[in-house]
């Protein structure tokens, strides 16, 4: 079966919300900013924002900045295994000889995502990196600072380097969609993508979704969608 | 991004990196030499203070002393885990060491976040250390914890408990200067203001200083000035310094004081009157009557 961005030439769908478009994060230039600027100076930095809120996406930033010189380490912490440890991951860096010999590679970006499931073991040892300079920079990710469950000693060294996400604007939604859709912006007026926005409480993943699940029912085989489509999957009230 | 204010005052990098001792001339309040001694000496001690003093500092400068001859072995502790001393001994060691289970001797061990060492792991310390593994052990810590510690230890320790104070105004002058190096971007009374915001932190005088430096580079300031303090942001407030006693508030507040005992002494006085009211109650309490309550 033909998936609804098949017939408008797209290989994947244009609106998922998987943070892979890291040069879209849009209403946050100033947070880039902060984030390039903490990376820099050599601190550790925490970012702060609800589910969806663009976390991700602007560590995606930050390794695009840092790719291609072997300096960037990204890893999601939800994925790293209870036995798996942070230094296997910086001795990666050198390969087979690097681990055989215990190599540690100096001055590294080590960003780590969904910082709450991050073990202690390895959060203690993210810090002991950090002071001996083998990491240069090291950014957390997690929803909230305050309920992450990190060492005094760790809190101490983020002292007040919070990046706080914000909620995207509306004219942010729409030129987040605009980009995202490219040549076939008209698949989605702009009237409907108000009130899609509307309904996002201000969360970029929710509104991404919601555009998804719209053109999902609503393009099988019409052109564009409308005030009808809306409704039918909306229902009449809502936005 | 605009290029780093720091790069502008003409440094490479940040000179308030909050990472210990990144200039190797930084020691505050207390002596490194007595350090390298005890540790020559195969003593065990323990170095206490608050986050951000120094501790860690002083761990760096050890391992820069030690590290490059396989001698020292770092741990961090944590309420979660155990020590694994056998483990750690044997992995110090090189690579024909480690894959024979070869255990070196005289080896330095540094505890660091000791105050959450657990009272088995002090025991294993003690047995590699009496055993000649070990040849001295740092414990590194916010406070010393002797319901963690085996007798043996807590007895070694007696005298060996160095405590680092937190830095003072003029040496906190003094580690910003080094920092900043010729350059008087940032005058004695303005680190002093900062100081005084800090908490005596040396890590939260760096941050202060670096947000400072960065907000000041940005608007195009030469030299900073005690009023430009405001432009750092999330700017902690000055403690408030306990107020003195002067001269006429002593003699307001002894008038004020002889009059309240006057009327205390009128109180009791007219203590009859009360004890009066008492026995009115007593005999006639007070009632809600059910209505009044709705």
């Amino acid at each position: 079966m033909q998936h609804w961005y098949e017939r408008f030439g797209y290989d994947d769908d244009p609106l998922t919300s998987e943070s892979h478009h890291g040069d879209e994060l849009v209403d946050a230039e100033d947070l880039i900013e902060e984030l390039f600027y903490r990376i820099e100076a050599g601190s550790i930095v925490f970012i702060e924002g609800e589910e969806g809120a663009g976390k991700t996406a602007l560590l995606y930033q930050a390794i695009d900045k840092y790719r291609g010189h072997k300096k960037v380490i990204y890893f999601n912490c939800r994925n790293l295994k209870k036995t798996a440890e942070i230094d296997l991951l910086m001795k990666r860096r050198y390969g087979f000889f690097g681990r055989l010999f215990n190599r540690v590679p100096k001055d590294m970006v080590v960003l780590l995502d969904n910082v709450q499931a991050l073990s202690f073991k390895n959060a203690e040892r993210a810090k002991f990196y950090f002071d001996q300079n083998y990491i240069k920079s090291l950014v957390l990710a997690g929803a909230s600072y305050s309920s992450t469950k990190l060492t005094p000693s760790i809190k101490d060294r983020i002292g007040t380097r919070v990046i706080k996400t914000r909620k995207i604007s509306e004219s942010g939604a729409l030129e987040l969609l605009r980009i995202r859709l490219g040549e076939e912006q008209k698949l989605i007026p702009e009237n409907i993508a108000r009130k899609v926005y509307r309904q996002s409480d201000g969360n970029p993943k929710k509104f991404l979704d919601l555009s998804s699940e719209l053109c999902r029912h609503s393009l099988r085989a019409a052109k564009e969608i409308t005030e009808k489509h809306y409704r039918a999957v909306f229902g009449g009230t809502r936005g | 991004m605009d290029e780093l204010w720091y790069r502008k005052l003409g440094y490479y990098s940040n000179p308030f990196s909050i990472k210990p001792a990144p200039f190797t001339n930084e020691v505050m309040g207390y002596n490194l030499k007595n350090i390298f001694n005890k540790i020559e000496d195969g003593k065990i001690f323990f170095v206490e203070g608050a986050y951000g003093v120094g501790k860690t500092t002083l761990l760096k400068h050890i391992i820069t002393r030690y590290g490059g001859q396989r001698k020292v072995i770092y741990y961090s502790c944590s309420l979660e885990r155990r020590i694994d001393v056998r483990d750690l001994i044997v992995g110090s060691g090189s690579f024909f060491q480690r894959t024979l289970g070869i255990k070196k001797h005289d080896l330095i061990f540094l505890v660091d976040e000791a105050q959450d060492l657990q009272l088995s792991d002090s025991n294993e310390l003690f047995q590699a250390y009496k055993h000649g593994y070990l040849k001295s052990i740092v414990f590194v810590g916010v406070k010393v914890n002797r319901n963690s510690l085996v007798k043996e230890i807590e007895k070694l320790l007696e005298g060996n408990i160095i405590n680092l104070p937190a830095i003072s105004q003029e040496d906190a002058v003094d580690m910003i200067k080094k920092r900043l190096g010729d350059l008087d971007f940032v005058p004695p009374d303005v680190i002093r203001e900062i100081y005084a915001r800090s908490g005596k932190n040396p890590r939260r005088l760096l941050e202060l200083c670096e947000d400072l430096c960065r907000e000041a580079v940005s608007r195009g300031i030469s030299k900073i000035k005690k009023k430009d303090i405001e432009l750092i942001p999330n700017l902690p407030s000055k403690p408030r310094a306990a107020k003195k006693r002067t001269k006429a508030k002593r003699k307001r507040e002894d008038v004020l004081g002889e009059a309240i005992e006057e009327a205390v002494m009128e109180t009791e006085a007219e203590a009859p009157v009360v004890e009066e009211l008492h026995e009115f109650r007593e005999k006639e309490p007070l009632t809600i009557s059910k209505k009044r309550r709705k």
